[in-house]
């Protein structure tokens, strides 16, 4: 079996209207990863995502699902294949037993693993109450599960996933981070977008940042997060500092930004221990009386902002 | 002077007269029924080899010329129609004195009723009275096969089949260009 | 990787599935409901109209099933626009082409799916349309009443129904709005076709080419005199006049089955393309 589950090779798609979503993209997904795909709005994630699942036609360079090419051969390609892309429509006059029925015998399961299957994921995103209600009844958020159903029905080996969470409340976010969990337990692969950073975080254990239809960055997020330079400590004090007492503190040689935060302050530092330990020094030098020195860990936030840029949202 | 005027004139108008018919002096040596100088001739009958024909069929139309007059005539035409439609004229026909003759044409029957009609003439002129006309009713062949429409209905099918199959046929191709 | 038969019998068994499922899709709409009535509704006041006001049938049974027929050919368009306008179209504005197209399955399969359960719809609505005026010829006429022509009018009925579906279809696929191409589907049989026969006649251009033209052969095959007056010659002259305006039989099985083969190919070749952006 290919170690490489999802491969793009200089990937390039020019929509109609002359607007460059992707442009020589090269990434590798490994088999039993977890893979976060961020960028800001329009840098092409969804794009990638659409190529991957045979949705568009890249202009030029290739798609690969274990190393078969999607676009030429995507009937094989697709096989192994569970996707949630965007916001799909719905089949309105189905109920889920027959929606999910469709789609597991596109899928060439027997009837008899269908009827077992479908009650399982269904379970598995609580909606086994309604299994037999016609889908056009449904609310966002079950239309969302239904949609991830789906992409789970065949118990695929790689999960593609544009925004899964998107309409989802916090315990549907958690449910969907704990399959995604078990998934990578059984060694599936996952590739997902998300514009929640904190859920890519606990969930991932790579990503790559895009940007323009480039890829500006691709590591672990543990060593992104370890080699984020600039961490932030928070201070609270027992009285408002005077404009005296902040322009000393922003003037220290250790600290090399100042934000206000309320009644708090966040100092940037080096990130190091021991300047920690001297900043906590000089402070209370200044005679200044802290009632907290909490130094924060620097979070996918801080490294994705630090790459993309203040100006650029998560999307 | 005045008498003179009026017997020239009575004398060239006879001599035109007698000039212009010369030649129907054999037609016009008898006198028709309406003392007109137009022959007594007319059309007594007319028959169909068929009187329930198909479309397309040939039918033999005849009819019977009838020369009521003393003189033989000839250089006579029958003139045929359908519904005010020229079908052919017969030329040349000749009928003896107090005879008659039958004279046939063949026709490709046209579907639906038509009226059949016949007049005796000459080459320069017919005689209205001479006319007979009969209808003749001709059955309108089926409209197509139901074979045909099957065998369009079967491409369409065919073209299915073959469209559901393509794709991967062109899919077997690609693999084995690419070994 | 399936082998070439193995691949074969998978996209045959992925059409199938489609079929089923879409034809679920239509029975379970509202709009078969219309499409029922009016199978139901034109041709039985062929009959109910004669009753109520206490007039005479038809002399014939020829008579009978023309007259009750003339009306098919609108019921074939507005059935073609109602199962075949969202084939194409209605995947891509509702975006279920997100999850539909994203599976193991060939594109073709799906939208031949769709295809052939639009044209099985039709055909069904045709089916029942003529039952009824078969059940009428028989009530009124007894049995053998019913004219030989029928079968043949029957079959070019589907046969029109299939250009029908496969204009729509096409429409369906090249426009991205679900109610564009119904529209277009409707003003193009119902209109523009016609109006192009006319100028195209008056213009003394036979309109072999164009597929309306050819529909009339549905209820020419029930030949029968038709009734002129106007004394010796006029009627005839007119009825030459009528016939001579009618499609040549196999030109016009021909054109019908051309649009229905073309359009469909056209229409998938497009389909298949289609990015979902």
């Amino acid at each position: 079996m290919e170690e490489i589950a999802i491969e793009t090779r200089n990937l390039s798609k020019q929509y109609s209207q002359g607007v460059l979503a992707l442009k020589d993209l090269s990434i590798k997904i490994k088999r039993g990863q977890c893979v976060g795909y961020l960028g800001p709005n329009g840098s092409g994630k969804t794009t990638t995502i659409k190529i991957l699942t045979n949705l568009l036609k890249p202009t030029s360079g290739q798609a690969f699902i274990n190393g078969i090419d999607v676009n030429q051969f995507p009937k094989e390609a697709l096989r192994p294949v569970g996707s949630l892309v965007e916001v799909p429509g719905i089949y309105e006059y189905l109920t889920s037993h027959e929606m999910l029925s469709y789609f597991g015998k596109i899928r060439q399961m027997s009837s008899k693993d269908l009827d077992r299957r479908i009650k399982e994921v269904l379970a598995l995103v609580k909606l086994s109450e309604v299994e037999h209600k016609k889908i056009g009844s449904f609310s966002t958020g079950m239309l969302r599960r239904l949609a991830i159903a789906q992409a789970l029905l065949h118990d695929p080996e790689i999960l593609i996933m544009d925004e899964p969470v998107i309409g989802l409340d916090p315990k549907g976010m958690k449910d969907v981070r704990d399959i995604i969990h078990k998934m990578l337990q059984e060694g599936k692969t996952v590739f997902l977008s998300s514009h929640l950073l904190n859920e890519v975080a606990e969930t991932c254990n790579d990503v790559i940042l895009l940007d323009k239809g480039v890829v500006v960055s691709s590591d672990s997020v543990a060593h992104l997060i370890s080699t984020k330079k600039g961490s932030k400590i928070d201070v609270s004090f027992l009285r408002t500092l005077t404009e005296e007492q902040c322009k000393r503190i922003s003037s220290l040689d250790t600290i090399t930004g100042v934000e206000p935060l309320g009644d708090q302050i966040r100092i940037i530092y080096d990130g190091k221990p021991e300047t920690s330990s001297k900043i906590l020094a000089q402070i209370v030098g200044l005679g200044v009386d802290v009632v907290s020195f909490a130094p924060q860990k620097v979070t996918l936030e801080d490294v994705y902002v630090s790459v993309m840029g203040d100006e650029k949202g998560v999307g | 002077m005045e008498m003179t005027a009026t017997k020239i004139s009575v004398i060239i108008a006879i001599a035109l007269v007698s000039l212009m018919s010369f030649p129907f002096a054999t037609v016009t040596s008898a006198q028709g029924p309406g003392g007109s100088g137009l022959p007594d001739v007319k059309i007594k009958n007319m028959s169909f080899s068929n009187d329930n024909p198909n479309e397309n069929d040939l039918i033999t139309i005849t009819v019977i010329v009838w020369n009521n007059s003393s003189k033989n005539l000839t250089g006579l035409t029958v003139t045929f129609s359908y519904d005010g439609t020229n079908i052919t004229t017969v030329k040349n026909i000749s009928v003896a004195a107090n005879s008659t003759t039958s004279v046939p044409i063949t026709w490709k029957a046209v579907k639906w009723t038509h009226t059949m009609a016949a007049v005796v003439g000459t080459e320069k002129a017919v005689f209205p009275k001479s006319a007979i006309s009969r209808d003749l009713k001709v059955n309108a062949n089926p409209i197509g096969d139901p074979w045909t429409i099957l065998g369009a209905l079967i491409a369409v099918l065919i073209t299915i089949i073959i469209a559901v199959a393509f794709p991967a046929i062109l899919s077997s191709t690609k693999k084995k260009k690419m070994g | 990787m399936l082998s070439l038969g193995a691949d074969i019998r998978e996209d045959l068994t992925h059409t199938i599935i489609n079929v089923r499922y879409e034809l679920r899709k239509h029975f379970r709409r509202k709009r078969i409901i219309l499409a029922i009535a009016l199978a139901l509704i034109i041709p039985m006041m062929f009959y109910i109209i004669p009753k109520v006001r206490n007039v005479d049938f038809a002399s014939t049974s020829i008579s009978f099933m023309s007259n009750s027929l003339a009306f098919v050919s609108y019921l074939i368009i507005i059935s073609a626009a109602m199962f075949a306008g969202d084939a194409v179209s209605g995947e891509f504005e509702k975006r279920t082409a997100l999850i539909s197209l994203s599976t193991p399955q060939r594109r073709s399969s799906i939208f031949i799916g769709k295809y052939v359960a639009a044209l099985l719809a039709v055909y069904a609505i045709i089916a029942f349309y003529f039952a009824i005026v078969c059940i009428e010829v028989l009530g009124v006429y007894g049995l053998g009443g019913i004219p030989e022509a029928t079968g043949k009018s029957f079959l070019l009925c589907l046969l029109y129904a299939s250009a029908a579906v496969s204009m729509t279809f096409f429409f369906s696929s090249i426009l991205k709005g679900v109610m564009t191409s119904t529209l277009l589907s409707f003003f193009t049989f119902l209109m523009i076709l016609p109006i192009v026969t006319v100028l195209l006649q008056v213009g003394n251009v036979d309109p072999w080419f164009i597929v309306t033209y050819s529909a009339g052969l549905m209820t020419d095959v029930f030949v029968q005199e038709p009734a002129f007056s106007g004394g010796e010659g006029g009627r005839n002259r007119a009825m030459n006049a009528f016939t001579q305006s009618t499609p040549n039989f196999t030109v016009g099985v021909e054109v019908m089955a051309a649009y229905a083969i073309i359009m469909f190919i056209i229409a998938i070749l497009i389909a298949v393309r289609k990015d979902v952006e």
